[in-house]
């Protein structure tokens, strides 16, 4: 009882942090006033800070934790399917993709909705191209999906390559860079209301799914011996993990670690079964993302990329638990 | 239930086994014998419809449910859990098990006398649990025909009677379908009605009082093995006897 009551307190704390603090410093006051306000006009308020908390700050809170919950929810899927715990979303080849998309959009265009659009595009191409070159005679195995995922991978960072070689030193040279290494200080409702609804309905059907991840887990003969449609059920999984992780990246860049990180966090709070684990997952997901992105905001007067501290978090972190788990 | 006809199985590029042919009726039970390498989880593998056959035909009515030799499969799954996961096959894909398969499961549980071990994780089993606990999955999913590779080889003998006796009442019960693959002739001999004896050059497939010998044993084993009988000739063994005894220094 009391465990729960902390982490009911802990849900609504960190979002009021978030929200709250920052350059501009607010108090938890003003964040109700606003909300107050969004209902019934009532207090009189600074309109810097108000501007700031409901066009800045809660646009981005809500992308950084929708992006968490779906990375999170991708990274517990795919260790499910692939019945291993080294696999996150990058993997699968869609971020290299994604991120060409992106920084070509930058380098064609001002248009950031161009970025968007390419980065979504060119994840689920990344995806076509692990379809075809790992389907052998209307079979996958799970190695071939991997060495596909890292061919699709290595090709479309090539291409990265080639766009940052091709761009303009002084202009597009460090936006592309920048974008690269992922931040939410571009979140807003447009962007959100573009990519929210996409990546939440691809999580909720990951969470449904979760019984078939179990069943798949067990492994192609077992599965199929079982009456699953392994080959149907594992690239709707993929699909799935394809549309949330290209618009991760299409609104937030390249956001590594967090995937492969949190289903290992996740299982020491849940049941065992990918139904639990993956919502689980989502939860811890969005919370360690917000985590992250006040870390991005708040260690230094300057934006730290977003890439650079789940990296510098995740990798550490990660190494501790698998080393806990191999004790065990 | 089964019919088998002008089968050939390969293996990479190798065949193994040619012109098969049988049939087997529901409440059957038939044994596959025969060295290492022979094709024995190839031939079950394709009966399962695991793999494609080379040439030939497989036609089942009903289910088949397929355990692996290597049952150490990796699950943090509890085993309650576990054997949920034979509803796959009734679910649609947005549905989560119910109470009515949960109780289906638990049943099933039940029959094998695992229900003290619902909560338990699958991962701390011994490998004699794990192996009922992978039948009773099958048996969750209703499978008509369960095809077993080498159930035996892994258990003590404690366990290898218990699960034979289990089969036993199942085909009694549900007149389940069984095929299994073992190295111990007299498992075939005891359980099966129906045998088949797969050598290198050859295969002899019938009724299993008709073509257990140790003729054949010795032909397509190439050691020798001798019958001994017990219970004043009912029961028949087959042991193997070597023809040179190791030598034990004295």
């Amino acid at each position: 009882m009391l465990k729960k009551l902390g982490l009911v307190l802990l849900a609504v704390t960190i979002p009021v942090l978030y929200i709250t603090s920052g350059q501009l410093n607010s108090s938890v006051a003003d964040l109700g006033k606003i909300i107050v306000n969004l209902f019934h006009p009532t207090f009189e308020l600074d309109s810097i800070i108000e501007r700031v908390i409901l066009l800045i700050r809660i646009p981005r809170a809500l992308t950084a934790m929708i992006c968490g919950a779906g990375l999170a929810a991708c990274g517990c899927a795919l260790q499910g399917v692939f019945a291993n715990p080294l696999i996150g979303p990058q993997i699968i080849g869609v971020y290299s993709g994604a991120a060409f998309g992106g920084a070509l959009g930058i380098l064609i265009s001002e248009n950031s909705f161009l970025t968007l659009s390419f980065a979504f595009l060119f994840g689920l191409v990344a995806m076509i191209l692990v379809f075809v070159v790992a389907r052998v005679q209307g079979y996958t195995s799970r190695l071939t999906l991997v060495l596909a995922g890292i061919v699709s991978s290595s090709f479309f960072l090539a291409l990265v390559s080639m766009v940052k070689f091709v761009a303009d030193p002084d202009d597009k040279l460090p936006a592309i860079t920048y974008w690269l290494m992922g931040s939410f200080a571009t979140a807003s409702y447009t962007k959100i209301q573009l990519v929210g609804p996409l990546i939440l309905v691809a999580l909720l059907a990951l969470i449904i799914l979760g019984y078939r991840i179990d069943v798949l887990n067990l492994g192609d003969d077992h599965a199929k011996s079982l009456g699953l449609k392994v080959e149907r059920n594992r690239w709707s999984v993929l699909g799935l993990v394809t549309v949330i992780c290209a618009g991760v990246v299409s609104v937030a860049g390249v956001v590594g670690w967090v995937g492969l990180v949190v289903p290992h966090i996740a299982r020491h709070f849940s049941k065992p079964n990918h139904f639990s684990l993956l919502i689980t997952s989502a939860c811890i997901g969005a919370y360690y993302m917000l985590v992250i992105d006040y870390l991005c905001r708040g260690l230094s007067s300057m934006e730290i990329p977003l890439g650079v501290i789940t990296a510098l978090i995740g990798a550490p972190f990660f190494a501790y638990l698998l080393r806990r788990r191999l004790g065990s | 239930m089964l019919t088998v006809s002008n089968l050939a199985v390969e293996r990479g590029k190798k065949r193994l086994i040619q012109n098969l042919d049988f049939e087997l009726l529901q409440g059957s039970c038939l044994g596959v014998v025969g060295p290492n390498g022979v094709g024995k989880s190839s031939l079950l593998r394709v009966l399962a419809g695991l793999d494609d056959p080379a040439s030939g035909s497989v036609v089942v009515s009903g289910t088949v449910a397929y355990l692996p030799q290597d049952v150490n499969l990796k699950s943090d799954l509890n085993v309650l859990e576990m054997v949920l996961l034979g509803r796959a096959r009734y679910l649609k894909w947005y549905q989560q098990p119910n109470s009515l398969d949960r109780k289906e499961a638990e049943k099933w549980l039940q029959v094998m006398s695992l229900e003290h071990l619902a909560q338990s994780s699958f991962m701390t089993l011994s490998g004699g649990q794990k192996q009922l606990v992978l039948i009773a999955q099958a048996l969750t999913s209703e499978c008509d025909l369960l095809i077993l590779d080498e159930p035996s080889s892994a258990l003590d003998l404690q366990n290898q009677e218990k699960l034979f006796a289990i089969l036993n009442e199942l085909q009694e019960v549900k007149s389940l379908t069984v095929i299994f693959s073992t190295h111990d002739p007299n498992h075939a001999f005891h359980f099966c009605n129906h045998l088949i004896m797969l050598g290198f050059s050859k295969h002899y497939c019938g009724s299993c009082q008709q073509i257990m010998t140790s003729q054949l044993l010795n032909e397509i084993y190439n050691v020798n093995f001798e019958e001994f009988f017990w219970n004043e000739g009912n029961l028949k063994y087959f042991v193997h006897v070597p023809t040179s005894p190791p030598q034990t220094p004295r």
